[in-house]
């Protein structure tokens, strides 16, 4: 008689590994919708406790309010706010903004300026809703130092530690696909 | 090494999965309906979507054609990444493990099974990026991932832009008919004998959204090779690490290794090495580690 074991099991699951899952999901900000990118920036930090969660919870709901204010100053302030995407991010470090040149590639129009500054801890698919946004465009193609596309899924700060040049991560665009 | 690696590519997973029930033809028993599967560790799991749903064709409501852009993969409510290959995805998840097959009493006929579930919805979850254009949407991305992991490799991406069209073509039919030969002839040409950097994601236990691609240099600034212990040292709560496990393609990994050491023998389809993090809270889950 054959034994099977399967990895569907409920009791396998203490009560702890489910409450942190649920708090992981409860901290899911808006959704970003991208064309056919549906995406949120999430909690990444495993190591926060219950407290910290839900007094930066506090902190970030609060800002909601503040949130269309934010928005309108993005283009002045050549920093890259969204409204829509409040960050959850319980890390200190990926509060920290870095900085993305972006570069047309082809016919596409210029950003101008062409620097700007994000949380280290927002999505790439963050860059690419925003470019959308700007250009007015449905589509938009980004490339990392015109070599690849990375996962929409991937910390930005993560591609600038890996990436960066002259501390800047340099982001081409276009509307089609350039580098296949 | 060679024998790890051929190991490692002929790994693979019996895997369960419930159709969504909105899916099917409803019966009087309104019974699950199943499909058994065993799928290569190193693939992506979207490319077995649509032989899935073909499996069940006849109880489908609607065509297949309706249904293929708005499914995805959940493991216990959790969605599942597609473009994670399939065995780091079940290293995440799944809280199984076999020390040993020796501990195993009825070894002939023990069979380990994953399941899963195949959902269907018109919003799509958070994090899932939506199939569009079938399996040359997957072809494409996992074509920028190999970039992505040579530029971390070799400082660009030109030994993946200068690979002909036929051996790119060859590259991803390796995945796909599953030819290791061809696999290793072309990931040879990527993969240099000393790379600069590591290509590495991270990945936590129980958490499929939580991805993490530290700058790993293979040589330190002491001159000395990266093993695991100082990238945990580098990256992770180490304090929470004790007694903690890393796991790589199903297997528990001693922490003194060198990271070139294990990229050259554990890296996935996609050119990253993925490791999964258990920490020692979860650990008591993972006992067979």
């Amino acid at each position: 008689m054959s034994r099977i074991i399967t990895s569907e099991s409920d009791t396998d699951n203490d009560t702890d590994s489910s409450r942190s899952s649920t708090l992981s999901q409860s901290s899911h900000s808006s959704s970003l919708r991208d064309g056919n990118r549906q995406l949120s920036v999430i909690d990444y930090s495993p190591s926060i406790t219950m407290e910290r969660k839900l007094e930066h919870y506090t902190r970030k709901l609060s800002q909601v309010g503040l949130g269309e204010k934010e928005d309108s100053s993005v283009s002045s302030d050549s920093e890259l706010i969204s409204s829509n995407h409040q960050v959850l991010l319980d890390d200190e470090e990926s509060l920290e903004k870095v900085q993305i040149k972006f570069i047309p590639i082809g016919s596409i129009s210029s950003m101008v300026p062409s620097v700007f500054k994000i949380s280290q801890g927002q999505p790439f698919s963050m860059i690419l809703a925003f470019l959308t946004k700007k250009l007015k465009i449905q589509y938009v193609h980004c490339y990392i130092n015109n070599s690849f596309a990375p996962s929409p899924q991937q910390k930005i700060g993560d591609l600038w530690k890996q990436f960066k040049v002259n501390d800047e991560l340099i982001v081409s665009y276009c509307g089609s696909v350039a580098f296949g | 090494m060679d024998e790890i690696k051929r190991l490692v590519w002929k790994g693979t997973l019996n895997v369960q999965i419930e159709i969504d029930k909105s899916l099917i033809i409803a019966t009087d028993n309104n019974k699950s309906l199943y499909v058994n599967i065993r799928i290569p560790r190193e693939t992506y799991i979207s490319l077995f979507t649509e032989s899935i749903l073909r499996g069940v064709k006849d109880h489908l409501r609607k065509d297949l054609s309706e249904i293929i852009t708005n499914v995805w993969f959940e493991s216990d409510g959790k969605l599942l990444l597609w473009n994670i290959p399939i065995g780091a995805l079940y290293d995440i998840t799944s809280n199984l493990r076999i020390e040993s097959m020796d501990s195993i009493s009825d070894k002939d006929t023990f069979i380990q099974i994953w399941k899963i579930k195949l959902v269907y919805g018109k919003e799509f979850p958070a994090m899932h990026i939506p199939i569009i254009n079938g399996d040359s949407q997957i072809q494409k991305y996992w074509m920028h991932q190999w970039k992505q992991s040579c530029f971390i490799l070799n400082g660009s991406s030109k030994r993946v832009m200068s690979l002909h069209m036929n051996d790119t073509q060859l590259f991803w039919n390796s995945v796909l008919n599953r030819t290791p030969d061809s696999f290793e002839q072309i990931s040879s040409k990527v993969i240099p004998k000393s790379p600069r950097n590591i290509p590495v994601v991270l990945h936590t236990k129980g958490q499929t959204d939580s991805l993490y691609h530290p700058v790993v240099p293979n040589v330190n600034n002491e001159g000395k090779n990266t093993t695991l212990r100082r990238l945990l040292d580098d990256f992770c709560d180490y304090n929470k690490f004790e007694n903690g496990t890393v796991v790589s393609q199903g297997i528990c990994l001693p922490l003194d290794l060198d990271l070139h050491f294990l990229y050259s023998v554990f890296f996935s389809c996609d050119g990253f090495l993925h490791l999964t993090i258990t920490y020692s809270q979860d650990f008591t889950h993972d006992k067979g580690c």
